[in-house]
């Protein structure tokens, strides 16, 4: 909130000279690097398929409908192994987890130097990196190609 | 001393009335009816039983896997930034750009639709609506919706961008909408009060109360659509996430180390600014 004398009176501003000055830089800084990474997103995209898509889409749409419900037979054992790694991969998570926990909390640790830290360690690993790009890792230490043997 | 209140006799024991206060006491069961309770114990342990038993668990495969399991683990003790750095600069380079993008795009569209899901602001109709977009946005996954465009726009960048811009919506609109729902009526009524335009409430009435956590929660979004810019790479649709798939596949662990201490390091430099800019902010 600011007041700036006009002319004698006092006219009421929503923020002073210096603040709005920042504020519009903040915005332009902002702008000009949507710009940039937008162009540099447009330069590396076929345009020809993007004005082709409202076609896909239609076609993938209308190929969707109905549902090849005979098709389920072969989906049985997926869904069953994606039931199995849910509630097998909740237990151990569960029984891996609750030592980390007593490890990583303050209270309970049993050193605040050496092993809290470690726990605090598994604890963000196992955060900050995707599911995704952990089962691609384990895939390739396991040997993906189960195929060949 | 007869008056004390002792517990009704549980109808699962003997049923036994005696005249001395109970010597041991067990907890009353969490399912009342017991043959419900033993089913559901006993087609619990079957049906582990079963899973695990369907696991097909090959130890020689584990086996040999451990040597590049230690492999990776020694990679990761010694990342190689410098062996494929060009690959590597540009995917990160590609996924912070990404991240900027649909960022950008994913706040625009998703404010208005936050506006229109909040109850005490929005018609019936109009929050029916809003609420039916965010649903659709949250009920699929990063990687299923980006599968779909990359189909849908081509391989590239921009599928990706869509993608998480997509997902921003379903994210960023539920939590404003549930803060719009939640704000202090009187200052908004204040503002009306005023003789102030539907606009011009929204500006100065119900915008700053919001502000902040809009503020926090589109920083919070910009650091998930960072890790989610990793991961969409892997279906084609622009990022890192290609090229450490290709490190993956030719077993060059040193390479996919460098990248994911890279993640990890932007992830929190990014938490660290974030949390600087949030106090800033309040």
């Amino acid at each position: 909130m600011a007041e700036t004398l006009s002319s004698g009176t006092k006219v009421w501003q929503y923020r002073s000279r210096n603040k709005q000055l920042l504020s519009w830089f903040i915005w332009l800084i902002g702008t000009a690097l949507f710009m940039y990474c937008w162009q540099r997103v447009s330069e590396s995209t076929t345009w020809f398929f993007v004005w082709d898509a409202p076609r896909i889409a239609a076609d993938i749409g209308s190929r969707m409908i109905p549902p090849r419900w005979s098709y389920i037979n072969e989906l049985w054992e997926p869904l069953w192994d994606t039931l199995n790694i849910a509630t097998i991969g909740t237990m151990m998570a569960i029984v891996m987890a609750l030592p980390v926990a007593f490890l990583a909390a303050r209270n309970t640790t049993p050193s605040t130097r050496f092993i809290r830290p470690l726990a605090l360690l598994i604890i963000v690993s196992s955060r900050s990196i995707n599911s995704l790009i952990w089962s691609l890792l384990l895939v390739s230490i396991m040997d993906r190609a189960w195929w060949q043997e | 001393m007869t008056d004390i209140p002792t517990n009704p006799p549980d109808p699962g024991a003997s049923g036994q009335q005696t005249s001395t206060f109970p010597a041991n006491w067990s907890p009353p069961p969490f399912i009342k009816n017991p043959l419900l309770r033993w089913g559901l114990l006993l087609g619990l342990i079957l049906y582990l039983f079963l899973s695990i038993g369907s696991l097909d668990v090959n130890w020689h495969r584990i086996y040999v896997g451990l040597d590049r399991g230690a492999k990776f683990v020694y990679g990761f003790m010694n990342p190689n930034f410098a062996g494929r750095w060009t690959d590597i600069s540009e995917g990160m380079i590609e996924s912070l750009v990404m991240t900027v993008t649909s960022t950008a795009i994913g706040i625009a569209i998703s404010i208005p639709i936050g506006f229109g899901a909040a109850r005490n602001l929005a018609p019936l109709p109009v929050y029916l609506f809003c609420r039916g977009i965010i649903a659709l946005s949250r009920s699929f996954q990063e990687i299923i919706v980006a599968i779909l465009f990359v189909a849908i726009f081509g391989f590239g960048p921009l599928a990706g961008v869509l993608t998480l811009s997509f997902a921003t919506i379903g994210f960023l609109s539920k939590l404003l909408a549930e803060d719009i729902e939640s704000i202090d009526k009187s200052q908004a009524e204040a503002v009306k009060a005023t003789g102030s335009a539907w606009w011009q409430w929204l500006n100065y009435g119900i915008q700053p109360q919001v502000m902040p956590r809009l503020i926090g929660l589109s920083l919070y979004r910009l650091d998930i659509n960072f890790r989610e810019s990793a991961v969409v790479g892997l279906v084609g649709a622009g990022g890192i996430g290609a090229t450490l798939n290709t490190a993956f596949d030719r077993y060059e662990y040193d390479t996919a180390a460098a990248i994911l201490i890279l993640i990890i390091g932007i992830v929190m430099l990014s938490e660290y600014i974030s949390g600087y800019i949030r106090t800033g902010v309040q």
